[in-house]
């Protein structure tokens, strides 16, 4: 333990584990206060959504933070704890807790949410009456615990926005991770019981992070996606089903189907801790989510401020801690390489106490990078490969379309009297392609003109955009949301409208859509020279352990749409906080090579992941040799294996201890 | 469940966090946590067999969820290229490898259920083998 006064984390969930762990490695010192008797929040009772592959859902890295915390020399855990008081006074913060008193240099509240009690305020739902109704946390733990699989149901409904969307409740609000989570644990049932028959009952499938449309299709293959939220859920007369009574929004028909099991997709409400709000003086908005704290010392991350995934969570926890060690460490903290233009990108580094330099390439490891420049070499202590708009380049939209993009359509659309905007015709989900469809049909309020916007994607995870969708609609802008891909040709676009249950066909002077956007051959050359480049020259973020902008290479970080062709401008932005949030990690392991084995083969510097090999000049030995830099080292060991000559050790996991054990293992 | 005759080699962010939530799932079997699943080698598959042990599992993570990226591929590769020793010098294919992550019990139960079974009816008992 270092002399420095201590962060106080509260709250032992996603975001206080990841902040707390990002602060130690930052060399602060953490005092993380839980209220639960263990830590990782509501997440670490939630099993593993994987089917073949990982479903990249991060459920699986709250263990993994749990316990790296409880190792962390840095890192106090003081659990079945709460905080008691707190003082405020720039001159000696002090919080108290457990009977204690302890001075702090600043506090990150991380104190989560509550899922919504369906019970009490959705008694038509019944649960807790109806036998087979039950909760998708629930459902979710029996699939961990595996009592799912031994006593499967023949027929499974999951009900979504149950406790919230709901004006009736004071809940008019969307939990936004609902939707992804029903599907994925829907997926994962699938995976392990082919013979369940599924069917989610949903008002709008609310899209969050990269993949989403990739899970609706696939759960489209082997489960019903039913447009309607049921009116009643009974009891099957004279049997023991869960009889869902609903009125299909397509079909439109009244409908009575029973199911074995009913999931209710509980949304997430605030904690609605009064005592907290007052003792750190906090402001909420009106459903009690915090959105401002007085203090300056005084941050706030996570799904306390609202609905929130593990991943963002993970990263609005790193993120505060990142703000937090600026405020308690103030002074330069080194150069960034930005390889790209981005002034908001650089704005966010250099507030973070970060210099900047835009680069043309990059070599070296973290913590020794050299950012090549029009005006020399540079040492850099990381760099951002920053997605932007701007710099990229438009795939080919189709005949008589025009880019939504483009300045000179842009002009046109604004003046002509008949216009549809298909903003996810190509770009699949993207915030920005929907924010300027809107307000560019917002803008069109002329008495002759007619607007329509035809979207596939939801956006009430989105509040902004519902708000322009609202002034577009006022405007006079009709909003189709369509079932299927529209046909394209001369005279205009046909789209199925599913809350007709007809085709329309709909007669435009232009047609605008938002391209997918694909890397610069700049971009390009830039990530493969990096070893980062994966399909479609975008990097590849499908693994959880990356979060929304670390790669491959510790200290590169590839931020917004490069990253993600999905991507919008939100998660662009925690993108890029993300990847200055974790610019200065630390190394995870180190691997020495045998001068006398070592071959030169190369082999080490072919398959490391991670680039962390290296040809040196060793001088001892007057020749080159593998030398594995311990920036770039993430500690797998892979590469001791790999090693065709054995030069490789790997002083954390050396082979005499393995070897040791394993002499235990015989018949007995 | 295994005994005593089996070696479990876990990666530290899978494998060894199950194991610590149900110790019951790998029962008696020797474990040897190991950073990531491909710091498993060779070897030590070998020498697990060499020592007696009839089943020898690599716990490692899932596809796209390694925090060293391919861990899991090597891993896969290091258990396949073993077993094929084994088979040459007429023992029986003796290792596995289960994919599992932190926060899934009920999935190494049901992947290793798969897994002892099979290995274990391979071929003869375990034969002498040496390895360098």
């Amino acid at each position: 333990m270092t002399d420095r006064e201590r962060v106080a984390v509260v709250g032992g969930g996603p975001a206080g584990l990841a902040a707390a762990l990002k602060l130690a490695e930052g060399g602060v010192p953490v005092l993380l206060v839980e209220r639960g008797g263990r830590l990782g929040g509501r997440p670490i009772e939630f099993g593993c959504k994987a089917t073949d592959r990982c479903a990249v859902c991060s459920a699986c890295l709250i263990a993994q933070m749990a316990r790296d915390a409880l190792e962390s020399p840095l890192v106090e855990v003081a659990l079945s704890t709460e905080v008691t008081g707190f003082s405020g006074d720039p001159e000696g913060r002090i919080v108290e807790f457990g009977g204690r008193a302890e001075a702090v240099e600043g506090v990150i509240l991380a104190t989560g949410y509550t899922p919504a009690e369906v019970g009490p305020v959705k008694p038509e739902y019944g649960l807790g009456k109806v036998p087979g109704v039950t909760t998708s946390l629930e459902l979710d733990r029996r699939l961990r615990s595996g009592e799912l699989l031994e006593g499967p149901p023949t027929s499974l409904a999951f009900v979504q926005c149950a406790g919230s969307r709901d004006r009736a409740m004071g809940k008019d609000y969307c939990s936004r991770v609902c939707c992804t989570y029903a599907l994925r644990i829907a997926r994962a049932i699938h995976h392990r019981l082919p013979d369940v028959r599924m069917t989610l009952f949903y008002q709008d499938l609310t899209s969050v992070g990269p993949g989403f449309d990739a899970l609706v299709d696939e759960c489209s293959g082997f489960m019903r996606l039913v447009r309607a939220l049921p009116a009643k859920i009974h009891r099957e007369p004279g049997g023991s089903r869960a009889v869902v009574c609903y009125a299909d929004t397509i079909g439109g028909a009244l409908s009575e189907e029973p199911f074995d099991e009913v999931a209710l997709s509980v949304g997430m409400w605030a904690t609605h801790d009064t005592a907290a709000n007052s003792l750190f003086a906090l402001a909420c908005d009106e459903w009690g989510f915090v959105t401002g704290a007085a203090h300056n010392r005084v941050l706030f991350a996570g799904a306390c401020a609202g609905p929130i995934s593990i991943a963002e969570s993970i990263e609005a926890g790193r993120v505060a801690a990142a703000e937090m060690l600026r405020r308690v460490l103030p002074g330069p903290r080194g150069t960034v390489a930005l390889l790209g233009s981005d002034e908001r990108c650089a704005a966010l580094a250099e507030k973070e106490g970060f210099a900047t330099v835009s680069a043309t390439g990059l070599k070296g490891v973290a913590g020794a990078f050299v950012a090549q420049t029009p005006d020399g070499d540079v040492p850099v202590v990381g760099a951002i490969i920053p997605g932007i708009r701007a710099d990229s380049q438009e795939e080919a939209l189709p005949p008589h379309v025009r880019s939504l993009w483009s300045k000179h359509a842009l002009e046109r659309a604004r003046s002509t009297k008949t216009l549809v905007i298909l903003p996810d015709l190509r770009a699949g989900w993207c915030r920005a392609a929907h924010e300027d469809a809107l307000a560019l049909a917002a803008e069109r309020a002329g008495a002759r003109q007619r607007t329509w916007v035809v979207v596939r994607h939801a956006f009430t995870g989105e509040p902004e955009l519902e708000q322009l969708m609202t002034r577009a609609r006022e405007a006079g802008t009709c909003v189709i949301h369509a079932d299927e891909d529209p046909r394209i040709d001369s005279s205009g676009v046909t789209v199925h409208d599913p809350g007709l249950g007809r085709e329309l066909t709909l007669k435009a002077d232009i047609i605008l859509a938002a391209p997918r956007l694909v890397p610069t051959d700049a971009q390009r050359a830039a990530l493969r020279g990096l070893s980062l480049a994966g399909a479609r020259g975008h990097t590849v973020p499908q693994n959880p352990h990356l979060g929304l902008s670390a790669t491959a290479r510790r200290g590169i970080h590839v931020a917004g749409w490069l990253r993600d062709p999905g991507s919008s401008h939100m998660s662009a932005r925690r993108s890029e906080d993300a990847a200055i949030a974790a610019l200065t990690t630390a190394s995870r392991g180190s691997a020495a090579v045998d001068a006398e084995k070592c071959a030169i083969c190369l082999t080490c510097i072919r398959e490391c992941p991670h680039g962390a090999p290296a040809i040196t000049w060793n001088e001892e030995h007057e020749k080159d040799l593998a030398y594995i830099q311990p920036e770039a080292c993430a500690g797998c060991g892979v590469c001791v294996t790999l090693c065709p000559a054995q030069a490789i050790t790997f002083a954390d996991y050396p082979d005499e201890p393995i070897l040791t054990a394993l002499e235990g293992a015989n018949a007995g | 469940m295994l005994g005593k005759d089996a070696a479990a080699f876990l990666c530290r962010n899978s494998g060894a966090l199950v194991d610590a939530e149900d110790p019951g799932l790998l029962g008696e079997a020797v474990r040897v946590v190991v950073p990531c699943g491909g710091r498993v080698d060779v070897l030590h598959l070998l020498k697990a067999v060499e020592n007696g042990a009839r089943t020898v599992v690599v716990v490692a993570c899932h596809i796209d969820n390694c925090l060293s990226l391919s861990g899991t591929d090597e891993a896969e590769l290091r258990v396949a290229r073993a077993n094929a020793l084994l088979v040459e010098s007429g023992s029986a294919a003796r290792c596995a490898i289960c994919r599992a992550a932190a926060n899934a019990p009920a999935d190494l139960r049901k992947a290793l259920s798969e897994v002892i079974h099979p290995v274990g009816a391979r071929g003869p008992e375990a034969e002498e083998v040496t390895t360098a």
